[in-house]
């Protein structure tokens, strides 16, 4: 990579809808609500917005909107500014933030918005989760795949090679049930216990209920420009920069399960998008130098996987990371305080701009009970395609 | 002379038990045990298994195949093509579809063996299948048998049962019918088609093959002929005058029920793999008259007994549940709705790829790629492929139990293996007890019927537990 983004592109605003399933809200109600608040936090108005991104990943499969930039330009009047969305399996929402981040890099635009924002709960949650699998994709080739199945067979995979069990796993969605206990955004905001998530129907076995996120509506929005400005022209003392980005695209999306080359306990995607972002910002020691992380835990076993791709600890050491408290809010690096996707919920294109607004949120200290306290550098992570492609973004205080 | 050079058969593993039947319907013989095709089975799917049973898996020269059964799929578009692909055959090939009469399967051996005869076919196929069609409640439920037999016919060396006569006749007779659509077969009266049809015709057509032959009851070793039920077989038995060492102790429709148009091939295929050089054998097949073929084992006889046969499958029988299972198994219960998407032009495609299971082998760098991408995932090379087919057998890597997706079962068991010689495969499992699945299973590729996407038949491949 010839270019470094650290220190060029300052996030000065950021908001996050309530997520849910959210029947009373349109898909641009959402995106209006994270786009305001986003607005109101940088002290900009719609016309200080020299361009925008949307991530959306499915419009036509279960909501109408967000097929395009008119989606965005329509909901929020940024006409006739560029305006575009992107797609890019559940790192959607990064991938908008990544391109306005490199918009403003580029020297191209000052100030610009990224907008994150996924309507499922217009049609009931077969219709979103199951339909999209195993009424779609290639005739033949993985009919019956589900998402959570999916990771279930890493699950499997990664229970014979390490010893570890559905024990482990429950201590995930232990600790994210209670981070999201004391989220108000969070979709799940009640505390689960142990007996409860090994109680739980299956839904894929190894994984049951309490192991996989839920269908949920959401938006999120940040607003970015150049770092000079934050200060010179919005008055920012506190703000936060992007000190690395990078995005894998490590397998393919069909044909990952039927790669020999695939381990089944972890994934490349993650470890050559952090690889990316850390070289940019200069990390060497994740574990040391993060302080507050926000990773995809679309299903319990997906965090254990990340905590070891991502370099927090080594492969097969990710069930003690969770049990020591190592990644519960007071512990030496608290992952998903937020309550990650498991308990704040998953809205597919809104997940990663959630996860950088979170981050942001947490970095300028605004978290209340749950806050990290002295958060200077924050690592947020989205992972899609059942692991085919995957977002690592470094930030930090200014 | 021509003759059968290869056999095989298959029976599906579900049976539908008396003692189930009986727990709702308050009838039915608690012996009973009914071979049931399973939820992604049909005439196709177990043709094909019969098929590959019987040649092998895309080894093989045959230049013609003809598939019989009163149940295909497809009324109208090709059911044997799908076999062909399948099993890999060669696209250089006569196929024809024959039905119309559970005599088909005895027909299609004689137009087989009117080919070879005449030289216009080298090696020939033929299957006959059936999934028979039965509702809730009815007799017929029970005496009915689902599965399929293929035989290869052949000339010289090879050949392991020379055909060395066949008679066939004609009577316009209705004993038992079916029309368009129907989901049931009807039957006339019971004494009379039994006395007039079964009995009548059958001593008709063997008696004509003695005539034609000049062969008497002595020189026969094994006489197979059609019956609806057990009690007809005897009876016809009787009637004939064979020796009673000639008819199979325990014949095919008392072991397992009406096969319909296989039943002949199927009793032929069991026969044979217990016969020994020199015997003759009559197999004949009944339908408004009837075909009686004389075959005589050669020293080559005994090499069948080595191939998958009726006595394989009947050793992996296994009771379903309950009789819920069947009625899903059969669509009789409300099940969600689910349209998967489908599309012809794709399925045409990537025949090659879907069908005959062919991946990719780079030049440039070895990989060997399933499914294969234009551009080498390892090298870059573009277009640089040399087709290599898949193994069908291999071991489980890592699987789920999957309750997401609506399934007859409850669940969908999905699982990546590891193929002999290289490759994974990643897809459902059929015929697995879910507790007994692991990792390091082994698994074997076994053609089924996916779904119904857009009203056509989706058929790919499922992995079966071969231990």
């Amino acid at each position: 990579m010839s270019g470094n983004i650290a220190g060029k592109v300052a996030i000065i605003g950021a908001g996050i809808t309530k997520f849910g399933e959210l029947f009373e809200q349109s898909y641009n109600d959402l995106v209006v609500e994270a786009a305001f608040e986003a607005y109101a936090d940088a002290g900009v108005s719609g016309e200080d917005i020299e361009a925008a991104w949307l991530g959306t990943y499915l419009p036509l499969g279960w909501g109408f909107d967000g097929t395009g930039g008119p989606s965005l330009a329509e909901a929020l009047n940024l006409y006739p500014k560029p305006v575009s969305r992107v797609a890019n399996y559940c790192t959607t929402g990064m991938e908008a933030v990544r391109m306005a981040a490199m918009a403003v890099a580029s020297g191209m635009h000052d100030v610009v918005l990224a907008v994150g924002a996924e309507k499922m709960r217009e049609v009931p949650p077969r219709g979103s989760l199951v339909a999209q699998h195993v009424e779609k994709l290639h005739p033949m080739y993985s009919k019956g795949r589900t998402a959570p199945g999916s990771f279930a067979v890493l699950a499997r995979r990664y229970f014979e090679e390490f010893g570890a069990d559905k024990e482990d796993l429950a201590e995930v969605a232990v600790k994210n049930h209670y981070h999201g206990s004391l989220n108000k955004r969070a979709h799940f905001r009640k505390e689960i216990t142990k007996e409860q998530v090994l109680k739980a129907p299956p839904v894929t076995e190894p994984l049951g209920l309490y192991d996989c996120c839920p269908t949920t509506d959401g938006a999120a929005a940040v607003v970015l420009c150049r770092a000079e400005l934050a200060e010179a022209r919005f008055d920012k003392k506190d703000y936060v920069l992007i000190d690395g980005m990078g995005l894998s695209c490590a397998t393919g999306y069909i044909t990952t399960a039927f790669n020999p080359k695939f381990s089944f306990i972890g994934f490349e995607a993650t470890q050559e998008a952090a690889r990316q972002a850390y070289e940019q910002a200069g990390v060497t020691n994740p574990r040391e130098e993060i302080d507050v992380a926000e990773v995809h835990d679309c299903f319990t076993i997906t965090e254990i996987l990340n905590y070891e791709d991502l370099g927090f600890v080594e492969k097969g050491e990710g069930p003690d990371f969770v049990k020591s408290g190592a990644s519960r809010l007071g512990g030496e690096l608290p992952v998903n305080t937020s309550g990650g996707l498991k308990s704040c919920g998953h809205p597919i294109g809104a997940t990663g701009a959630r996860v950088v607004a979170d981050l942001t949120h947490q970095l300028l200290g605004r978290c209340g009970d749950r806050q990290v306290k002295g958060a200077k550098r924050a690592l947020g992570h989205t992972l899609g395609g059942p692991g085919a492609v995957s977002s690592v973004f470094v930030l930090s205080k200014n | 002379m021509a003759g059968i050079t290869r056999v095989g058969a298959y029976i599906p593993f579900h049976r539908l038990g008396g003692d189930t039947v009986r727990a709702v319907w308050g009838s039915g013989s608690p012996r009973a045990s009914r071979p049931l095709a399973g939820f992604d089975e049909d005439p196709i799917t177990m043709g094909v298994e019969a098929l590959i049973n019987a040649a092998g898996w895309g080894d093989s020269e045959v230049d013609s195949l003809y598939f019989a059964s009163t149940s295909h799929p497809y009324a109208e578009k090709s059911n044997a093509s799908v076999l062909a692909a399948a099993a890999d055959l060669p696209e250089k090939l006569f196929t024809l579809d024959a039905g119309g009469s559970v005599r088909a399967g005895t027909s299609a051996l004689k137009a087989a063996c009117d080919a070879i005869e005449a030289g216009s076919s080298k090696s020939a196929a033929v299957v006959a299948a059936e999934k028979r069609p039965s509702l809730p409640g009815s007799p017929d439920e029970l005496s009915l048998c689902d599965g399929a037999a293929a035989v290869l016919l052949g000339k010289g060396e090879d050949v392991a049962a020379e055909i060395e006569a066949i008679y066939s006749w004609s009577e316009d007779f209705i004993d038992r019918w079916r029309l368009p659509g129907e989901g049931a077969v009807s039957a006339g009266d019971a004494k009379f088609i039994q006395d007039y049809g079964y009995v009548r015709q059958s001593v008709a057509t063997v008696e004509g093959l003695l005539e034609q032959t000049g062969a008497t009851r002595e020189d026969i070793a094994r006489v197979l002929v059609y019956a609806p039920d057990a009690r007809t077989h005897a009876a016809i038995a009787r009637k004939l005058g064979f020796p009673e060492s000639a008819y199979p102790e325990n014949p095919l429709i008392a072991r397992l029920g009406d096969s319909g148009a296989a039943a002949p091939l199927l009793s032929l295929v069991d026969a044979l793999q217990g016969a020994e050089p020199g015997e003759h054998i009559i197999v004949a097949g009944h339908g408004s008259g009837g075909e009686a073929i004389l075959l005589r084992a050669t020293d080559r006889v005994h090499s069948l007994r080595s191939q998958r046969g009726v006595g394989w499958s009947v050793e992996r029988a296994r009771p379903i549940p309950n009789y819920g299972q069947w009625l899903k198994f059969n669509g009789l219960s409300p099940e969600e709705e689910i349209k998967p998407f489908t599309s012809p032009s794709i399925l045409w495609k990537e025949n090659r790829a879907t069908m005959r299971l062919m991946a990719g082998v780079c030049r440039s760098c070895g990989e060997l790629q399933y499914p294969r991408q234009q551009v080498c995932n390892a090298c870059g090379a573009r277009d640089e492929w040399d087709e290599r087919k898949l193994s069908r057998r291999g071991k489980i890597f890592t699987f789920i139990h999957d309750y997401l997706p609506p399934s007859p079962e409850g669940f969908i068991t999905m699982a990546t293996v590891e193929l002999e010689g290289g490759g994974r495969f990643y897809g459902q499992m059929t015929n697995q007890v879910k507790d007994d699945v692991h990792i390091g299973m082994e698994c074997e590729l076994v053609f089924r019927l996916l779904h119904q996407g857009d009203g056509y038949y989706n058929y790919f491949w499922k992995l079966r537990p071969a231990e």
